[in-house]
């Protein structure tokens, strides 16, 4: 901001000027403020904004928020010092993430599959060191469940433990609603994507195969795992 | 609505105004921000509110009106040639919205006076 802008362009002396009447407590520069310095002022607000990861917003919201931020910026005029150098929405830029965090936390966004593509999209942290395997997890539900022991025990002839893990895994975040799984089980296991969907058709190819030609393993092929 | 040779060059096939008017409407400069001044005031009276004041959506209005002129309140109330100590006293929520005179309510017209029992005065 230059000193040589017109009051409308938002001038520095301009800008002064209010934050020294807001510290005097002259309410009506909240709304000169606002008037006259909104577009800075939603510029700085959508930063934060995008910074949180909402990068659309209506007008009116946007409006609304500018308008809390004007309100936030009075409540610090007095702190604020026109030599520090920093434009006020800078200087308090905590108030104003605040104000972007509590917009953000009410925010949310229609899941689009165009938008949202598996390779692009972050998928969730894969689990800790001390979380049980996908395998502990089948060999404790293999001695309640007849399916699930002759799940585990296919696995075991088709392929090695580490590739049932994997499989178990890739299905469990699939389920989880995880929009790429199998980047998600790759950074798990030290593989590319591509090896772990290699894992999956062979480790599926191959129960599916048990599953035809042994009738003991042929309930599996009603299973979606193996279908 | 057909307009013949709208565009530059002079072209002549037919264009359909609609058509324009959508493209219009949808380009950048074709959206220009404006203050929601009745929104501001709302959100100042709410503030004001909270401090007990008598009359807090009549100050939010007049504080409103003023901060949209951009003008502290001594040339707004020379101005609007309003008592400057009418004019603290209203800013400050101790009059009733009928106290507001025409010329503030003029300024800032957008306000819904209305609803603070007032009828805008046009006039």
């Amino acid at each position: 901001l230059d000193d040589g802008d017109t009051k409308h362009n938002g001038g520095r002396a301009r800008l002064e000027e209010l934050m020294a009447r807001l510290a005097d407590g002259d309410q009506a520069a909240v709304i000169a403020l606002y008037v006259e310095f909104a577009t800075p002022i939603s510029a700085a607000l959508r930063s934060h904004l995008r910074a949180l990861g909402c990068d659309g917003i209506g007008r009116a919201d946007l409006d609304g928020l500018v308008l809390d931020a004007c309100f936030a910026l009075a409540d610090c005029a007095r702190a604020w010092r026109p030599d520090g150098g920093a434009l006020p929405w800078v200087w308090a830029a905590r108030r104003l993430r605040v104000l972007a965090s509590a917009h953000v936390g009410q925010y949310g966004e229609t899941f689009d599959p165009d938008r949202h593509e598996p390779d692009g999209a972050s998928p969730p942290a894969p689990a800790g060191d001390d979380a049980d395997s996908q395998v502990e997890v089948l060999d404790r539900l293999a001695s309640a469940h007849p399916l699930c022991r002759l799940l585990r025990e296919a696995l075991a002839q088709v392929g090695s433990a580490r590739d049932g893990e994997i499989f178990l895994e890739l299905q469990v975040q699939r389920l989880a609603g995880d929009r790429s799984p199998a980047v998600t089980v790759g950074r798990q296991f030290g593989l590319s994507s591509a090896a772990v969907r290699q894992v999956r058709r062979r480790t599926r190819a191959r129960l599916r195969s048990l599953a035809d030609i042994d009738d003991r393993f042929a309930p599996l092929a009603a299973l979606d795992l193996v279908a | 609505v057909i307009r013949t040779g709208a565009l530059a060059g002079g072209r002549s096939s037919p264009i359909a105004l609609a058509t324009l008017d959508g493209a219009m409407a949808r380009h950048p400069a074709a959206h220009v921000w404006s203050p929601d001044l009745a929104r501001a005031s709302a959100r100042l009276g709410d503030r004001l509110r909270e401090r007990g004041l008598p009359w807090p959506e009549t100050a939010a209005a007049v504080l409103t009106a003023r901060g949209a002129s951009g003008l502290e309140t001594g040339p707004f109330a020379t101005v609007t040639g309003v008592d400057p100590g009418v004019l603290a006293r209203l800013e400050s929520g101790e009059l009733a919205p009928v106290e507001v005179p025409a010329a503030v309510r003029r300024w800032a017209a957008v306000i819904d006076w209305a609803s603070l029992d007032l009828e805008v005065d046009r006039g």
